[in-house]
Order: C-alpha cells, then structure tokens, then sequence
C-alpha cells in the first residue's frame, strides 16, 4: 500500500517534471520518442551508384542483373538495410519466396532506427508467405508490420 | 611330252619380264595401298587432333574484381600489389602506359584497365586517376571521359587454370588477336614462304641445306610453320626420319583440309614456348602474359623478338635459365626484324638496349594459391564433369582476395618460423581460413606452411578437436533459455561420469576455481568449469543443437565433453560456424566461387548470396559482445598488442588437451577468421590459442588493417553496468531483463546456474514505461 502511494507520488512527480519540461520547451506536449537507436546511415556514393543501377535494371525487367549489382552494392556497404530490402525485393520478382523472406529479415536486423522499412520489408514478407501458400505465417507478418510505428 | 619342256623354257624366257614388272605393279598397288591407308589414318589423326585440339581450352580461374571507390580503406602499397597479382606492370612514363599499366604519382596512381568482361556486363579499358588521402581512396577520375566515378571495377586477376588430364594451358587467340609485326617476324625468322606454299617448302629445305653445309652446323630448319605444326601433334620429340615424312604428309594434309589462316591461328596458340613448373606454356597469348605480364598485342618489338626467337629451342633460349643466350637470339631476331623493315634502325637500338624480362620480382597470381583453388575445384566437382573443366573454355570467377591470401600466407609462415626458433619446437603445421564477415565469401585459405598443388590442404581436411570455440556455442544456448550476460554460473570442481562409466574431472586451463563468476566473465576468460556446469544446467542436447544450426557439419554425439569443445572440426567448418554469429545470427553459406562463364561468356552458373535466419539477433548480440570482451579483457587480450587502439575486435582462442591444438577465430567489421596450429602427428604443439594461432591472426590482421567491429544494435535493447573480474563493464541486455543493482562478486553469495530473470527493474525505469 506505502509502496504503492509512494509510486503514485513519483508518477505524478514524473508526469509535472515532464510537463514543465515541455512547455518550457515551447513545444507541444507529446510523445517524446526515444533517439533512435542507430543513427539513420548515409550509403557510400559507391553503393548508391549501384542501387540506381539495379532499380534501372529492374525497372527493364533484367532482375538478374539487378540482383548482381546489389551483391556488389552489399560487399561495399554490408549493413546497408535499404540495399538488402532491394535484393529481398529482386528475389520476389524472381519468384525466390524463401530468399525474399530471408533478405528481408536481413534488412530489418539491420534496421533498428528506421522503422518505415521495417514496415516495408514485413508487407513484402507477407506477399511472399502468401505466394508460398502460409497464410499463418503472412497475417504475422502483417501483423509485425502494423506495429512498427510511422507507417 | 617332250615338247613340255620346251615350251616351258619358252614360257619362261618370255614371261621373266612381266612377271617382274606384274610383281613390282602388284607390290607398288599394295605398297601404293597401305600408303594411302596410312595417309588416310593420318588425315584422321590431322583432322581430330586440329579439330579437337583447336578447342582444348581449360577453365580459367579469376579472383575476385577489386573495386575501387571513393571511402575504399586500402593503402597506396596494397593497391599496387593487387595491381601486380593482376599482371599489372609499372609503366616508364604515362605517354607510353598500355591496358595493363600502371604509374605512381604523389597524388596516387595512373591506372590504364584492361577491358574485360564480368558475365554480368564488360568493363571497358580505361584511364583512371584513382588518389588517396588518410589511408583511404579519395577520388577516382576516368580520365578520358573526364568524369569522377562512384565506383569502377578492375579486370580481375588470373589465378590459375584447371586441366587435370595433361599439364598443359594456353590463351586461346583468334587469327585477329595475332598482331602484324608478330606475324611478319614469325615468317622471316621461320617460314619466310609460309603465305605461297603447300605445307612443305622445298626452297627453303634447299636455302637452310646451303646455309647450314656454309656454317657446318645447323644454323637453319627447313621445316614450314605447317610442319611444326604437325609436328607439335605428336607427343615425342624423338628426331627420325620417319617422323620427318609423317610431319611433311601432314603438313601437306593440314594445307589441304584448312586455309592459311586457320593454320597459322593454330600454330599460334598450339607452339610450345616454355615450362612454369609443371605447367607447359603453349602458344604466344599465355607466353606474353607468363613472361610479360600483358596482352599479345601490347608487346614491344623485343619482347616479340624473345618470343620468336624462342620457337626454335623454348628451354634452350628460356630468358629466365639463360639469359645469355636467349639476348644473343634475341638480338638475331631483332636484327631480322630490321632487315625486313618491321623495325627501323631508332626502334632496333631501342629495342636492343631494353632489359630481356621485367627487373621487378615476378609477383603475378597464376597458379600461386593452390590451396585456395583446391577449395574451387572441389566446389566445382559438384556440378561439372573434369573434362568440361579441362576443355570447355569455362571461366570460374572466384571470391579470393589475393590480397588477403597473401597476408596470410606470410603471417602463418612468418609467425611459426618466429615460434620454433624462440622454444626450439619443430614441425608446428597450421592453416589459416578468412571470410568476408558479411558475406561468407571466402577471401583466403592457406592450406599449410609449403604452398604447393597435392600438399595436404589442413584447412579443408584436418579435423582437430575445437577446444574452447565451441564455448561461444554453450553460452548463446543459455542466453536463448533466457540467461542473461549477468546471470551467475559457478565455477568450482565437479567431477562426471563417462558413457563407459570413467570418470571425467575437467580443470581450469590456470587449475584455479573462480568461484560465482557473472556469464559473460565466464566466457571472456574461458572457464571451464563453469561453461560445463552451465551446459549441463541447460542441457548438452540443447548446446548440440545450437551447434547444428550454427553450421556444424555433422551430427556431434551429446557427451559432456563436447562442452569443453571435444568436437573435431576443419578450420573451414569452424569458419562456417563463426560466420553465423558474425552475420547477426544468419546462416550464410561460405562460398568460393560467384560464377561460372562459358566460353562466350555467358552465365553458367551464379552462386547467390544467400543467408537464412536461424538465430533471434538479440541473443547473437549479446554473445558477440561476450566475444569483444573475450578480447577486451579476457583470454584474447594481446591481440590489442596487434591494432592501434579503438579497433575493437570480437574472438574465441581454443587450445586443445595437453596443447595440441592452437585456435582463434576472431572477427572485426570487415573479416572473419580461423587460425589453428598444430603438429600432423597429434603430438602437443606447446601452444595455447593465444600463444599461438592469436599471434597469427593479429600479424595478418594488422597487414590488412582490419576495420573496427561495430556491432549492429537491434531493437529492444537495454544497458546496464555489471562488475566482474576486468573491472565494470557496460552490457546489453533484452528489454527488462538488466539486473537492477550492479553484480559485484562476493565470497559464498552466488546461487549458481540460476539468472535472475526477468531481472527487477529499478523504480526510474517502471515510471518511465508507465509514463512512455
């Protein structure tokens, strides 16, 4: 009971503190967001360069091709999620469901800051479970997709 | 009666004759009748030795294309020894440089590519102005566009060819590959009536006959280029006059079957010209890049010279045995060349005065990493037939970094020269795999200290006891069971019993009991005691499994040994294993080859990337973190002694029973790598991981400039400060589960094996989710 009066007084303590700050601030009070956890990456030029290559050659319908400049594009910027999310894009138009599902995932361990794409990569893998028949599986994806926030 | 006789010496006296002349007739038709059976058998031999062996190319094997871009980290000397590996050559002015040439300038290098085709588009030759600054590449400049470039791919280096049925290799050319002055000096030096004549040319027997009944020696051959032709079909070289008629019939069937052309394309990639070990060099495309370093048609008069001149005798002129007399011949040449005006006198003096071979060391790639395109053989075996490989005209494209091969290489036999001449050991063996950390492509693989083709290849076929690697295994299974890197395990005595009902008493490596240690601790100083009594708690079945979805080849038994690491591995599937935790808890197959080229250079097979989800990423963090302590603070703690500090690096050092075993496998932001040493014979090594296969991962690693490992933080993370033997440490934690007060150690106070999960969260940071 004392432990929960005492709670209650920090909540509201809490609750005033961050108030204050706000107008303070001059800001609207609002959901403050924590900073996101890896600072939104800038891709090397080289990788970039190669990543419009690839959207050319996918937008000609050479999604081989675009997926070889990918890899390229991947060896020089590894944790580039956007470059992974691209491939998992490339394998779905080639009707490689397993490896679209896979690169995705990739995409998203390496998306911690930047959930729109993760929100991107779980639609797109939920079309490919529904391609492969598991629609259990494609409601969760769905279902992870909604939750990333900023979509 | 009596008139018999008559008539019979009648009969005999007029029939001797014709019966001379029907048996001659007789004999010459049946004479006439095996000879033209015999030039028909030898029409086939021509036929499908020039139609057979026209095609007889054997796969070529690539590493993989540098790429260089602006922010590339490689130092001025790196990028100019993988120029060299690719048969770059250091050109003596810019005016003069050719595809295959290269200059250094302060600045940094003038680079003219050469034009090569990738299966997945063709790069064009050009002139590219690549600069640094700070140990990185600055710009590049394609300097006849004028354009700065984002990224350019070189042609990549050849590395080897894979023709296991006869050692033989060559370049092939087509007739327009042949350069003119090459052709005209062929002709004056060796067949000067090759464009009229039918296969044999009697003037020229009659002109090298005079000659040589002049010089009382033989100082010319009278064989035609057709000739030698044929006469490189047959194998021996014995000198018969039989095998002077068989050469002229099938000198004079090859001009009968094919044109000009044709022939003289032949000759050009069928003549011997040298010997590279046991690799034959035939034709004058591969000898220009084996003695040159370039293309055929980028060769200087005197290099066309030493070529020519070496048709006559390729051992006897070899410039490399005996410069002597390959100068003197090539000066003969040259002086034809003159008086056939393929040179005039200003280019003859220049050409004269030039050095026979480059004066730099030879430092190209061909076939000089046999342990690497073992490991490409192998993988090809499983899709194509040896004589598609050895025939075809395939091009394998690899993975190999010759840049990373070659730090390994030397840092593996430096730093054991180093070891046995400081104990007085002998006979410590050891090899050596590296990866791309993200990518699982295979970068480099030493084999063993003596790189040769048929040594035994350690990396991919001695299986040794993994000792302390396989820990990293042990814990991600608690960490998965929901332990934390906090969690309390002990580590005291224990003694078990063995399937066979003996007893196993595992120790310490320093035999000390270290009592409640916090798991990470546990981890980075390789405890023993409490990584076995940890796998128990969680379950030997569990840890096994673990280490079947990290990539362990086979089923591994579910004794408790196996805790301890009494798994025998290669170096390679230990590799496999450590690139899971590296690629955030992917499983990504390693790979060494990209892709396969047919001769027309179309996609063969392509070897994807390909990764495969088999670890939640927030425990694979947690355990790498474990692994940057292990080198932070723990048993890993000289390799700092290797990196300017801030690189911050992850790793696991193993040593096996009595140290006959010595492993590390470490990885940074951009490589992965195995080391183990050992003895062949099993006997101890006297090498801890750290003393030993630590020493030659942090030389090799420190040549290449390994990057920094920054570890990619997933969502849902939290810190928290935990004490433990190297002092406090910041740890992540899965949201909720940071222990509230700092774990100090105190004697008798831990609960062994058990995690405090979730772990209480202090008062802040309940308001803070209530609030947020």
């Amino acid at each position: 009971m004392v432990k929960n009066k005492e709670q209650l007084t920090r909540v509201i303590c809490m609750i005033v503190l961050v108030m204050v700050g706000a107008i303070i601030g001059g800001c609207a009070v609002r959901k403050l967001s924590p900073p996101p956890l890896v600072r939104t990456r800038e891709m090397p030029p080289a990788a970039a360069s190669l990543l419009a290559e690839a959207e050319t050659a996918l937008e000609k319908g050479d999604a081989a091709r675009a997926e070889t400049y990918l890899e390229r594009a991947i060896r020089i910027d590894p944790e580039g999620p956007v470059l992974w999310s691209a491939l998992a894009q490339v394998k779905y138009k080639r009707e490689q469901y397993p490896q679209a599902i896979q690169m995705a995932l990739k995409s998203n361990a390496n998306a911690a800051g930047d959930s729109g794409l993760r929100r991107k990569n779980w639609f797109l893998m939920e079309e490919a479970y529904l391609q492969m028949g598991d629609g259990r599986k494609a409601r969760e994806a769905r279902d992870n997709a909604m939750k990333e926030d900023g979509g | 009666m009596p008139a018999r006789p008559k008539r019979r010496k009648k009969h005999f006296k007029k029939g001797f004759v014709p019966v001379l002349w029907s048996t001659l007739i007789a004999t010459s038709i049946v004479l006439l009748g095996l000879l033209a059976f015999y030039v028909y058998y030898l029409d086939g031999v021509v036929r499908e030795k020039f139609e057979g062996r026209r095609w007889a190319v054997p796969a070529k094997v690539y590493a993989r294309p540098v790429e260089l871009y602006p922010g590339l980290p490689i130092s001025a000397e790196q990028l100019e020894q993988e120029l060299h590996v690719a048969g770059y050559r250091k050109c003596l002015e810019a005016d003069n440089c050719v595809p295959g040439g290269y200059l250094r300038n302060p600045r940094g290098f003038l680079v003219i590519t050469r034009q090569f085709d990738h299966g997945d588009g063709s790069e064009l030759s050009r002139r590219l102005s690549v600069n640094f600054s700070g140990g990185i590449i600055s710009k590049v400049d394609d300097l006849k566009s004028g354009r700065t470039l984002d990224v350019v791919r070189l042609d990549p280096a050849l590395i080897g060819s894979i023709n296991p049925r006869r050692h033989e290799d060559r370049l092939l050319l087509k007739r327009e590959d042949l350069p003119d002055s090459l052709i005209l000096t062929l002709y004056a030096v060796e067949d000067r009536n090759f464009p009229q004549h039918f296969g044999i040319d009697p003037k020229g027997i009659l002109r090298a006959g005079w000659a040589n009944l002049r010089a009382g020696k033989t100082v010319q051959g009278g064989s035609t280029l057709t000739q030698q032709l044929a006469k490189n079909f047959f194998l021996s070289s014995e000198r018969t006059l039989w095998r002077k008629f068989n050469e002229a019939v099938m000198a004079l069937l090859l001009e009968w079957h094919y044109d000009k052309n044709e022939i003289l394309t032949a000759y050009a990639n069928e003549i011997y010209l040298g010997q590279d070990g046991d690799r034959a060099i035939h034709g004058f495309g591969l000898a220009s890049q084996f003695y040159f370093h370039r293309e055929l048609e980028f060769l200087d008069p005197e290099q066309i010279a030493l070529l020519v001149g070496m048709v006559r005798g390729p051992s006897y002129y070899d410039p490399r045995r005996h410069p002597e007399r390959s100068t003197d011949r090539r000066q003969r040449v040259l002086e034809i060349m003159k008086e056939e005006g393929i040179i005039d006198s200003t280019g003859f003096q220049k050409a004269a005065a030039k050095p026979l071979l480059d004066t730099e060391k030879n430092r190209h790639g061909f076939n000089r990493f046999p342990a690497f395109l073992d490991l490409v053989r192998r993988q090809l075996r499983r899709d194509y037939k040896e004589e598609d490989l050895a025939a075809e005209g395939l091009k394998i494209f690899t993975t190999l970094s010759p840049l990373v091969q070659v730090e390994a290489e030397k840092a593996l036999t430096g730093t054991l020269a180093k070891l046995e001449s400081q104990r007085s050991r002998k006979g410590i063996e050891g090899s050596v795999v590296v990866t791309d950390r993200n990518t699982g492509e295979v970068l480099g693989l030493v084999g063993g200290r003596e790189s040769r083709f048929g040594a035994f290849n350690r990396a991919l076929d001695a299986k040794r006891p993994i000792g302390s690697l396989v820990k990293p295994a042990v814990y991600l299974a608690a960490l998965e069971k929901g332990y934390t890197l906090a969690s309390v395990v002990d580590d005291s005595r224990l003694s078990m019993r063995n399937p066979d009902g003996s007893s196993w008493e595992p120790k310490n490596f320093d035999r000390q009991e270290h009592g409640a240690v916090p798991l990470f601790q546990s981890l980075a100083y390789s405890y023993n005691l409490a990584t076995v009594k940890l796998g128990m708690a969680i379950g030997i079945e569990n840890v096994v499994e673990v280490l079947e979805r990290l990539g362990a080849p086979q089923s591994v038994p579910p004794y408790p040994s196996v805790l301890l690491g009494a798994v025998p591995m290669t170096p390679i599937e230990v590799c496999q294993m450590y690139q899971t935790l590296t690629t955030d808890g992917f499983y990504t197959p390693l790979r060494a080859i990209r892709r396969v080229l047919d001769s027309e250079n179309r996609i063969l097979t392509k070897f994807p990337l390909s990764v495969e989800q088999r670890f939640d990423s927030t425990d694979i963090f947690l355990v790498n973190t474990a692994l940057k302590e292990v080198v932070n603070q723990g048993t890993a703690a000289s390799l700092t002694r290797y990196m300017p500090s801030g690189v911050e690096l992850a790793g696991k050092t193993g040593t096996s029973d009595d140290l006959r075993d010595s492993w590390f496998a470490g990885f940074g932001g951009d490589l992965l790598a195995v080391v183990w040493l050992g003895k062949d014979d099993n006997s101890p090594a006297g090498l801890t991981g750290a003393s030993g296969a630590l020493v030659v991962w942090g030389t090799m690693m420190r040549a290449l400039g390994i990057q920094p490992l920054r570890l990619a933080e997933p969502a849902g993370i939290e810190w928290a400060r935990v004490s433990g033997a190297g002092g406090e440490v910041l740890l992540p934690f899965r949201r909720g589960t940071a222990p509230v007060v700092s774990w100090r150690p105190k004697a008798d106070n831990g609960r062994p094996g058990e995690a405090p999960l979730p772990g209480r969260k202090n008062v802040f940071r309940r308001l803070m989710d209530l609030i947020f």
